[in-house]
């Protein structure tokens, strides 16, 4: 894609947590949550983020709007508003400021993340208060044209959010996200919490939305099936690193690492001929991040490891055209893509 | 006679809460063969872990009561045991409660006691239940943790909760539901909570134990890839009732009720560019439900009679239940018999 189509570049990030002990807080080590991450994002991009909990992807997120205080590394962030580049490394009260309207963020529990002593006209409204300077008619009108879009009747706008079911709650916070027009959003597993029925009506929502205002999403979870229908790009994560990204159909069809592969072989599948169909298992847990393993992280579970990967980390490579992937035998292993494991699960034997 | 293990007839449970008694299961009835694997799935509400708790006795903890409907369990084809007019702190009900039927839970961090090792909590379930020695029971909890492959599950026995991570606290809590040698395991979302990695591995073992112990299986859950995995017959829950009931594989290649077509057609599946499909409005409240068919505020087949008159349960193809009236008039429908799809669809 075109170089003036980026709205967000990030370079090697990194964000080291302080283990602390004793009485005095001696610092004795570093969780490395996030480890040299490089990404780009365009604009009207849904860029997935997957891995296993404690793999970085939560603090990935909340270092972009500054959230989470990078160790290090580098946000550069492009668009109309500004004209010109935002470096959030070195952005000053004012830019951040700009920076956080630009970027907005959905979380998980969305009976945790809207207060439940204000109004959902206060809630969505809030942003506005501080980012612009509106009557209250204004805002009002503002608010009701939000909520509409998103599929709450704007005469509920002086409920309570324990008023609302689940479902709703969640398009209220996307309302709020939504008010000051951000360009990015990131979706912290927006939609795990959620009942099937009403998962569908959000991640539909979340499509219209983007061809609408031209958003882009980094969208984090732990649901592939999910993560794989609304992404054109997906980055696998393991323990704060990036095992592998490609575009979405790439990763599936021909994954180049083997925790991906071992990622497809764990997805369950709406499919009954699987039913009781023995299955490979990605053995033991994922390592300690404050310990991590020698070389190649993943080399502790991997079923291909060499003597190499023990020792020496494999760099991020792109070994096809906009596919990247951090394995010493990125080019020469046959990992299989996950209509292949389908069919070898189908004709593997069932448990006796 | 077939070899039934339970049979459960016009189950209806009642919670009281401050707005009003809700009625979260109603009208439930299904017999479960021995060996069988019976998954119920549903959207949250819908009455799935109520019914698992209101056969064993659970309920009655929680300001709920069964106010109608029985429960029997067979712990071998000459013994029957009315659960339901048992008390829920009762010695009988407490020998079975645990040994005989035990539970999964789906947090496993809040199923064990935080103050307490792993492996004593597991060893007073077998001296309560197994009558064993404490030492026995220590040996036998070791083996259940190394059975669960627990790795140094020696050491790991007087370690705590917190020291074990999602995946072993729920290999662990697997392993002390299955040390008595159940008749009978309810496992509750035992996979919702963990990533997809250790849900492949517990998915996995479960297979595995089934097989080695010959074990009855209830499985919850609301993830149709878990049912079309581990299940043989599926009841599909709405507003605490049953809105079908079949085998899984004839559930999913011929769904019959509205809602579950929706439900199918609602799950993203991987490589289908299709875009989802989505159900209008949500869940009815328990303490607001529509006057007729549950469903027919959000169905897009919805009649007129299905806004006032509740619909009864059809049987359109043998061993294959849906409560819908697109399958039949008054008159058709099925006798409160319980269901016996596991005889009349044998082979799954």
């Amino acid at each position: 894609m075109a170089e003036t189509n980026t709205i967000l570049r990030v370079q090697g990030l990194k964000k080291y947590f302080p283990i602390q002990r004793g009485v005095f807080r001696r610092t004795v080590g570093h969780v490395h949550a996030v480890d040299d991450v490089s990404f780009e994002l365009t604009k009207g991009e849904t860029l997935g983020i997957v891995g296993e909990s404690g793999c970085g992807k939560t603090t990935l997120g909340r270092c972009i709007p500054r959230l989470v205080e990078p160790t290090d590394g580098e946000i550069t962030f492009s668009g109309d508003s500004v004209g010109g580049e935002l470096r959030v490394q070195s952005a000053d009260k004012e830019r951040i400021a700009d920076l956080r309207r630009r970027v907005q963020m959905i979380f998980q529990d969305p009976m945790a993340s809207l207060d439940p002593r204000m109004t959902i006209f206060e809630i969505v409204s809030e942003p506005l208060r501080y980012n612009a300077d509106l009557t209250q008619t204004e805002q009002r009108d503002r608010a009701a044209s939000l909520l509409e879009k998103t599929g709450i009747r704007s005469d509920y706008m002086d409920r309570y959010p324990h008023q609302f079911s689940g479902g709703q709650r969640q398009r209220i916070g996307i309302a709020r996200a939504l008010i000051l027009e951000p360009e990015v959003l990131i979706c912290d597993e927006a939609v795990s919490a959620l009942d099937v029925s009403v998962q569908a009506q959000i991640i539909k929502m979340f499509k219209q939305l983007q061809e609408e205002l031209s958003l882009s999403y980094l969208f984090i979870a732990h649901d592939l099936s999910v993560v794989e229908h609304v992404s054109h790009r997906i980055m696998v994560m393991y323990l704060g690193k990036i095992a592998e990204m490609a575009e979405s159909d790439a990763l599936f069809d021909r994954p180049r690492h083997p925790y991906t592969e071992s990622l497809l072989y764990s997805i369950p599948s709406a499919d009954p001929s699987l039913k009781g169909k023995k299955r490979r298992v990605l053995a033991g847990d994922v390592p300690n991040p404050a310990d991590p393993p020698s070389g190649c992280y993943f080399h502790t579970r991997c079923p291909y490891a060499q003597e190499i990967c023990k020792t020496t980390a494999p760099p991020l490579k792109e070994v096809a055209e906009g596919h990247h992937s951090a394995c010493h035998f990125a080019d020469t292993l046959p990992l299989k893509g996950y209509q292949q494991i389908i069919s070898e699960r189908r004709s593997e034997p069932a448990h006796e | 006679m077939s070899d039934h293990i339970l049979r459960v007839e016009g189950l209806k449970t009642v919670f009281k809460t401050f707005s009003g008694d809700i009625n979260a299961v109603d009208d439930v009835a299904f017999s479960l063969a021995r060996n069988e694997t019976l998954g119920i799935v549903g959207e949250s509400g819908c009455g799935k872990s109520v019914t698992a708790r209101s056969i064993m006795k659970l309920v009655e903890f929680e300001n709920g009561r069964i106010d109608a409907g029985s429960v029997e369990y067979m712990p071998t084809p000459d013994e029957l045991i009315d659960l339901t007019a048992l008390d829920h702190k009762s010695a009988e009900i407490r020998a079975i409660r645990g040994g005989q039927i035990s539970m999964i839970f789906q947090e496993p961090m809040a199923s064990f006691n935080p103050v307490f090792p792993i492996g004593k909590q597991m060893a007073e379930v077998l001296v309560h239940h197994l009558g064993l020695s404490k030492l026995e029971a220590r040996d036998r909890a070791i083996e259940m943790l190394n059975r669960v492959k627990i790795p140094n599950a020696a050491q790991r026995f007087d370690e705590y909760p917190h020291e074990f991570s999602g995946g072993m606290r729920q290999r662990a809590m697997i392993a002390m539901a299955i040390s008595c040698n159940p008749k009978l395991l309810i496992a509750d979302e035992p996979t919702t909570a963990l990533d997809v990695t250790v849900e492949a591995q517990i998915l996995e073992l479960l297979n595995e134990l089934e097989a080695e112990h010959s074990m009855t299986t209830i499985m919850i859950t609301h993830d149709m890839a878990v049912i079309a995995e581990m299940t043989d017959n599926v009841m599909v829950m709405y507003a605490g009732r049953i809105a079908e009931y079949s085998s899984a594989s004839a559930l999913f290649a011929n769904p019959l009720h509205p809602y579950t077509q929706a439900l199918l057609k609602s799950i993203p599946r991987i490589g289908s560019k299709e875009e989802l499909y989505s159900i209008e409005g949500s869940v009815p409240s328990l303490l607001d439900l529509p006057k007729g068919c549950y469903f027919a505020p959000r169905c897009p087949f919805a009649m007129e009679h299905c806004h006032t008159q509740a619909p009864p349960t059809f049987e359109p193809e043998p061993g294959h239940r849906v409560r819908c009236w697109l399958y039949g008039e008054p008159g058709d429908e099925v006798r409160a018999a319980p269901l016996t799809a596991s005889e009349e669809v044998a082979g799954t």
